[in-house]
């Protein structure tokens, strides 16, 4: 489904310059739940923010069911990825000033999906995730858990091909972290293809396979484990 | 999704809080300021556009070349009639205005603004009738048209159709038709109306007949897509002859003023009433455009500054699938919201700053005129212009953070940033330094024109204006003793022109021993005897006109020398060392620079100069004769004992009537119409200045929002600060001392370009003040007083903050 080739990428400024990634390839097929893992500062990051197209690489391509998406305008990559990927981060990046319900909204808003159908999919997820009692509740008067879960509605919403999660459980206590990861394990098992960054082994055993990095470059890309529970 | 921008323009506005409303507030003060300087602009250049067709209107004018390009608003009686006839233009009508008193049943009236008009008047220009028919009124002998409030004026509560008004001369009028009052917006004054015929009546066919009494304002319907100038050319071949024919000498042509420009550019001498001022528009429009700068980049200021905090609202929106087009139509919605409100309290403000405004600047701003087209497309060009000028920049800024950058937080920072907010600041500084500076320069000038001696005296005199020449002066001997044998009235003088009026008539003069000194355009009065006396004008030798000299001086010949007196300039300019060396001495007035028509003249004294009009006139060379009257109408002046006024005037009404056949005439303090002179620019001057502080306002209206803001984001810091001993002035200095130092920067950038448009803009007055560096030090200091107390708010704001919360929030 996607495939990586040779990625490399550097970032500098005035005074240094740090090779973030160094001919990184990988291939992620369809219906995989792949963890991303390594110390800080060894690229893992900056391989899934180039995975959901939010950083440009220096070199190398990607390739997404045989199209290279290097090779599409910018505002071409940014309709792909709002249409096939869906975001999920360690802090929930909700809108403060929106409800539940309109932060899930808000991508098929910007899809110009029509009115009713928003109301039907949005209900969908909300039910789905059990948060249709808070739909019009802030994010502020929710818990970490729910605020995720509230993230995680807003990246399914789009019915996206591919879901990216960069430490979802990174600021979730040990209890509603394992929730979360049981949640995006169903999610996996109903055909979601899912790429996880994360730093806790005990999450990573969810996963049907986990890729390691360190310094930029993969060292393991393929160590399976066996599923949790 | 329109509605959702809407939506989250607004979650946004209410969450910037306390930040949106000092953005508001700055940008609706400078709005204010723009509405009501728009408001003016507007009523100001939309004067006399509801006539119909007014684009083929226009007032001839005639400009006299020889007569130092005196421009006359009237021209003689048979002119325009000629054009018509001619086919010059397509239709033509005249007004006349004079002064009368007008019997109403047993009450007198003394009107200034009777109006007679050719019968076609109404189908020229436009008069709403509310009762009876204009053009049978003026077709009539005995029809009178009369105004809405002259109609309560005079009958009350009565019908005001077929009442009886009688004519000075006996003759009786009947109201046959009744017009709303004059619009503000047109250059006509008239509370009443005749038909020439009833003219003809009291003055006789000789006024109208005349082709040297330009008394007749004329109004011309020109033909469709005609040359102007070609058109002017050939009105001034065909009328110039009829004049040159009875005064070879004069040298003249026509101007065709369109009717719409006769309140901004019409400045001849004889118009109805004071017009406007085309210049003050533009420093109007100039200042819409600073105060509208300054509001603008505010607001992109605050936008940009304040990206940080919606950083990660920007970059949650551009992963969950909005695109660059659709982040700008979000930012430009939140710019339409914000000065939609900041337009709506500015609209609000300036309503209720009307009646002000009206008041303090002597303007006719009305509530109706909010309905105006014009004022309407306007408004809402001004509206777009500010939502686009302030919405597009931080749109395009903002809807261009990377996203992952946005996602950390990061907003429109690094140097690029950090240079554009403070260059902006510093654009603004400068703007609001160089308008104190300016403002009170003008301020400065406009006192020392006001205080600066003209010449003359201005004080405790009356001016009675447009009496008979002939009449005048042939009365004045008697009149003048009756009048002086009253203990209040000190002197009685009369004069063609008397000083704070244009003077039309000049003459050039040549020394009558020495041909090689001469001088042209030079003034000529022509006086009574006390002239000088009664204006306080100081004589530097000699003796005032003896009152014989007056018939002496009429009957004289070209060969025979008649007495003359000549100002200082004219001395110098004939090479006279002392005023004495001048008595005596013998002169040529040649009616024409070439000295054809010539009269010889006796120096019996000289006088010191005086500014005829105001300051912004040069003194010039000027002679005075006696008994050679050249103007159909003249001026009488009386000087009276201080606090004499009412007396003075009740013993003239009562003389007048027995020594003169015509009405009393119209009258004014001397002192009202010098300071009249100065209306404009003491207004103008004033209104700059308050609009200068208006700008001022919304500049500390930015300060005080990025002081607060940055106050906002430093609060850890500031705390950890206080925490460690700092007290409120260190605070004060850490947030001020960036704004302190631009204003210097700005200050030293902004002092040159100021010294030239203030020399630029001083230069047009003949007597104006030096460069006010203690101005150019105070400016800079105001401002940083301004933003000194802004600073010191703040800091005593955040003295309010619990220090523990914010180290654990942080």
């Amino acid at each position: 489904m996607i495939t990586l080739e040779n990625i490399s990428k550097t970032f500098a400024n005035d005074e240094v310059k740090t090779q973030a990634l160094t001919d990184v390839s990988l291939t992620i097929n369809e219906g995989e739940f792949i963890a991303i893992m390594g110390s800080s500062g060894s690229g893992k990051s900056t391989l899934l923010n180039h995975i959901g197209l939010l950083e440009n690489a220096d070199a190398g391509h990607y390739w997404f069911e045989g199209s290279d998406l290097y090779q599409m305008s910018r505002s071409a990559r940014q309709k792909f990825r709002a249409s096939h990927l869906g975001y999920i981060f360690q802090n929930f990046n909700l809108i403060d000033d929106l409800t539940v319900y309109q932060n899930i909204e808000l991508p098929l808003l910007y899809q110009k999906v029509a009115k009713s159908e928003r109301q039907q999919r949005v209900n969908e997820v909300l039910e789905r995730l059990e948060l249709t009692q808070r739909q019009l509740h802030r994010p502020l008067q929710l818990s970490g858990g729910q605020q995720q879960r509230v993230a995680i509605a807003r990246a399914l919403v789009t019915r996206p091909r591919v879901i990216l999660a960069d430490e979802p459980t990174g600021n979730l206590d040990s209890r509603i972290g394992a929730e979360v990861m049981s949640l995006l394990q169903e999610l996996n098992a109903e055909g979601a293809t899912i790429v996880m960054v994360t730093h806790s082994p005990e999450h990573a055993e969810y996963c049907g396979r986990v890729v390691e990095m360190a310094d930029g470059t993969l060292i393991n890309n393929s160590a399976k484990l066996a599923t949790a529970n | 999704m329109f509605w959702h921008y809407l939506h989250s323009a607004l979650l946004a506005v209410k969450a910037q809080g306390k930040y949106t409303i000092i953005n508001i507030l700055g940008l609706a003060v400078g709005l204010c300021a723009t509405l009501i300087l728009l408001l003016i602009i507007v009523s100001e250049t939309g004067f006399d556009t509801y006539h119909p067709q007014h684009q083929r209107l226009a007032r001839l004018e005639i400009v006299f070349d020889s007569m130092d390009n005196t421009q006359v608003a009237a021209i003689a009686g048979p002119m325009g009639q000629l054009l018509v006839e001619k086919g010059l233009v397509a239709d033509g009508t005249r007004l006349t205005r004079r002064t009368l008193n007008l019997r109403v049943g047993k009450r007198q009236y003394l009107e200034p603004n009777v109006v007679f008009a050719d019968t076609n008047l109404a189908d020229m220009l436009h008069f709403d009738t509310l009762a009876g028919d204009i053009h049978q009124a003026l077709t009539r002998p005995e029809g009178l048209v009369i105004t809405q409030s002259t109609a309560k004026r005079w009958f009350g509560a009565q019908q005001p159709l077929n009442q009886r008004v009688m004519m000075p001369t006996g003759e009786p009028m009947q109201v046959l038709a009744v017009i709303a009052d004059l619009p503000r917006n047109t250059h006509l004054q008239l509370d009443m109306i005749a038909g020439m015929a009833s003219l003809e009546a009291i003055e006789g066919r000789g006024g109208l007949e005349s082709w040297m009494r330009n008394d007749f304002y004329t109004y011309v319907r020109l033909a469709d897509h005609v040359q102007r100038q070609q058109l002017e050319q050939r009105i001034t071949d065909l009328l110039s002859q009829p004049i040159q024919q009875i005064v070879p000498d004069f040298t003249l042509h026509f101007v065709l003023q369109p009717i719409s420009d006769i309140h901004l550019h019409g400045h001849a001498m004889n118009e109805f009433k004071v017009n406007g001022d085309a210049r003050q528009m533009s420093i109007f429009a100039s200042l819409i455009a600073v105060i509208l700068f300054i509001a603008i980049f505010n607001y992109i200021n605050f936008a940009t500054a304040t990206a940080g905090r919606r950083a990660k609202e920007i970059g949650v929106r551009q992963v969950v699938g909005a695109t660059r087009s659709m982040m700008v139509n979000q930012f430009m919605c939140e710019s339409l919201l914000l000065v939609f409100i900041a337009f709506t309290v500015a609209l609000i403000g300036m309503l209720l700053l009307l009646p002000w405004v009206n008041t303090a600047f002597d303007q006719s701003l009305q509530f109706s005129m909010l309905w105006d087209l014009r004022w309407f497309i306007w408004m809402f060009g001004l509206f777009m212009l500010v939502v686009l000028g302030a919405g597009f920049y931080p749109a395009l800024v903002l809807s261009a953070i990377p996203t992952l950058a946005a996602l950390r937080g990061a907003g429109f920072k690094g140097k690029s940033g950090h240079w554009f907010r403070r260059s902006v600041l510093f654009c603004q500084l400068a703007c609001a330094i160089g308008l104190a500076i300016l403002g009170g320069h003008i301020y400065a000038q406009i006192r020392l024109i006001e205080q600066t001696p003209l010449g003359y005296e201005q004080q405790d005199k009356l001016v009675f204006s447009d009496i008979d020449s002939r009449e005048l002066f042939a009365t004045l001997p008697m009149f003048s003793q009756q009048l002086q044998r009253s203990s209040n009235i000190k002197q009685v003088a009369a004069a063609e022109f008397i000083p704070s009026q244009q003077h039309g008539n000049v003459v050039s003069l040549r020394s009558a021993t020495q041909h090689q000194l001469s001088v042209e355009n030079v003034l000529i009065d022509t006086v009574s005897s006390d002239f000088f006396a009664t204006m306080g004008i100081k004589l530097l030798a000699g003796r005032e006109f003896l009152p014989q000299e007056h018939e002496l001086s009429a009957n004289a010949t070209s060969n025979e020398s008649i007495p003359v007196i000549i100002n200082k300039t004219v001395l110098v300019a004939l090479g006279y060392s002392t005023a004495k060396e001048a008595i005596g001495q013998q002169l040529t007035l040649g009616w024409d620079p070439s000295f054809d028509t010539v009269n010889l003249g006796r120096i019996v004294a000289v006088v010191d100069d005086y500014y005829t009009t105001s300051l912004k006139a040069p003194l010039r060379p000027m002679v005075f004769v006696t008994g050679n009257v050249l103007q159909a109408k003249s001026q009488l002046v009386v000087s009276f004992d201080a606090g004499h006024y009412l007396d003075t005037l009740a013993q003239l009404r009562t003389l007048w009537a027995s020594r003169f056949s015509s009405n009393f005439p119209r009258y004014q303090l001397l002192s009202s119409r010098v300071s009249a002179l100065y209306r404009q620019d003491r207004l103008g001057s004033n209104m700059v200045n308050l609009f200068n502080l208006l700008a001022l306002l919304v500049v500390t209206f930015g300060v005080l929002g990025l002081c607060s803001f940055s106050a906002q984001r430093r609060l850890k810091e500031f705390a950890l600060r206080q925490l460690m001993g700092a007290g409120v002035l260190d605070l004060c200095w850490i947030l001020g001392r960036e704004f302190l130092v631009l204003v210097l920067v700005a200050w030293s950038a902004i002092i040159l370009p100021t010294w030239w448009l203030t020399e630029h803009w001083l230069v047009q007055f003949m007597v104006h003040v030096g460069a006010q560096w203690w101005l150019y030090l105070l400016a800079p200091f105001l401002l940083m007083g301004m933003i000194a107390l802004v600073v010191v708010g703040v800091v005593k704001l955040l003295g309010h903050v619990n220090l523990a919360r914010v180290l654990r929030t942080e």
